[in-house]
């Protein structure tokens, strides 16, 4: 499954990258993140606590960072398992220069299997998207409040400049979603 | 299944009380989402609180201008009701075509609606027909109740009491369901209510929606040729394995057309 979608911070995008590179900031950002912290260089290890509708499950997520281009792209990889099943991810993450400030591009292609994909086949892609709806708007609004999905109307908002990092930082809580959701 | 805890409790306070003691504690109505929920380990509650014991949650009656039906009162119940069928026929008819006889014998309106499932049936009757939700806090207008996918505006401590469907002058619900599970891949109620046409859709996206084109387009003319110039944007609707977000857009102009014929539009 391929998810994907564009966020204009206005934030420098160092600024934004040196975000989503930061624990604390992407613990606070990931909907029911208990745990969060690095596990090695590029790396990290995390907690999550995922509610969606009637399913609560706990997830352990190992996430990496690949082909790091500093500030401007990176791929997350994660990988997640739970009792109930597993899931697999990958996301491409970009910050652009803008006039307003950075422009976070993502797309990510994850797989769920286990007992999960057996009853959540249905709504998996619509989890899925709002985890990554939820982590990308807490996470660039804590860059800049006035941060707006650009898919959406954006008049009222006031275009920000977010470093690359939130990029990376919000591409990582999309793959530690799809990974909750496969774990289920 | 592993060791909870289980409760029948004979009233809402005691309910309550039980829900505030216990963190991990969770509402149980008919258990149809929540039981094979909990037999795969996708939820594992300290404690189910089950409301069946609680006297007159189940009640469906005519309160003059609307039909009032408790949270408990099961799908089985609300299709086989006269008070319902008389009044409000769509929405028997809607409560008769929910999953299958065991699921109508077990699931209860209250359940649908505090889970918004994105396919579940109730919510376009909901949205439809303008009813209010009535919990043990406060009354929610429709229009306020679905915030998204499984979200609702209710409180983590709030219970549906009951649902209030205010009497329409005509109503129909169509739905494209799944062949194997019955739940709305599309679902399209349409409404001639004291506020005007209401057209709401279920299975469509996160949660049920009203169709705001589809509304205009009725109020200048309740026919179905005056839904052959709308569409739906199909942007934000849910694509599966079982129909794409760009068929979905299709069936629902396609399920309004059928509920719009069916009303003699």
């Amino acid at each position: 499954m391929e998810i994907k979608g564009e966020y204009q911070i206005a934030a420098m995008r160092g600024v934004v990258w040196q975000a989503l590179n930061d624990p604390d900031v992407l613990k606070a950002c990931i909907p029911g993140c208990e745990e969060f912290e690095r596990a090695g260089e590029n790396s990290f290890r995390a907690k999550i606590k995922a509610t969606i509708g009637p399913v609560r499950a706990n997830f352990n997520t190992i996430l990496s960072l690949e082909d790091l281009n500093p500030p401007e792209s990176y791929r997350l990889v994660g990988e997640s398992k739970a009792a109930a099943g597993f899931g697999r991810g990958i996301a491409n993450i970009s910050l652009v220069e803008t006039e307003d400030g950075t422009l976070l591009r993502y797309d990510a292609d994850f797989k769920v299997g286990g007992k999960l994909a057996q009853v959540g086949s249905r709504l998996v892609v619509g989890a899925t998207k709002k985890t990554a709806d939820d982590f990308f708007s807490a996470f660039c609004t804590s860059l800049d409040p006035a941060a707006y999905r650009v898919d959406e109307e954006p008049e009222a908002a006031t275009k920000s400049a977010v470093p690359k990092t939130w990029l990376a930082v919000a591409a990582a809580a999309i793959v530690l979603l799809i990974w909750w959701f496969l774990l289920g | 299944m592993y060791e909870f805890n289980y409760h029948r409790p004979a009233s809402l306070d005691e309910a309550k009380q039980i829900l505030a003691a216990n963190a991990e504690a969770k509402i149980i109505a008919g258990g149809m989402t929540l039981l094979p929920t909990m037999k795969l380990r996708l939820a594992q509650p300290s404690d189910l609180v089950d409301l069946s014991a609680i006297d007159g949650l189940d009640a469906i009656s005519d309160a003059g201008s609307a039909i009032d039906i408790g949270a408990m009162a099961r799908h089985a119940d609300v299709a086989h009701s006269e008070v319902v069928r008389s009044a409000i026929p769509a929405l028997a008819d809607l409560a008769d075509a929910i999953g299958d006889a065991q699921v109508r014998n077990r699931g209860t309106l209250g359940g649908s609606i505090a889970n918004s499932d994105p396919a579940a049936d109730y919510p376009a009757a909901i949205l439809a027909l303008n009813a209010t939700i009535r919990t043990d806090q406060r009354e929610i207008a429709a229009d306020d109740y679905f915030l998204g996918m499984f979200e609702t505006a209710l409180a983590d401590d709030e219970l549906v009491v009951a649902v209030s469907f205010p009497k329409p002058k005509k109503a129909a619900y169509a739905k494209f369901h799944n062949p194997a599970s019955r739940y709305a891949i599309v679902g399209v109620m349409v409404a001639e209510t004291d506020s005007g046409i209401r057209v709401a859709v279920t299975g469509a996206g996160a949660c049920a929606f009203r169709a705001s084109d589809f509304e205009a387009a009725l109020t200048e003319s309740f026919s179905a040729d005056a839904l052959g110039s709308v569409s739906i944007d199909s942007d934000d609707l849910n694509s599966d394995l079982h129909a794409s977000a760009g068929y979905r857009a299709h069936l629902v102009r396609v399920m309004a057309v059928r509920a719009v014929k069916a009303l003699g539009g």
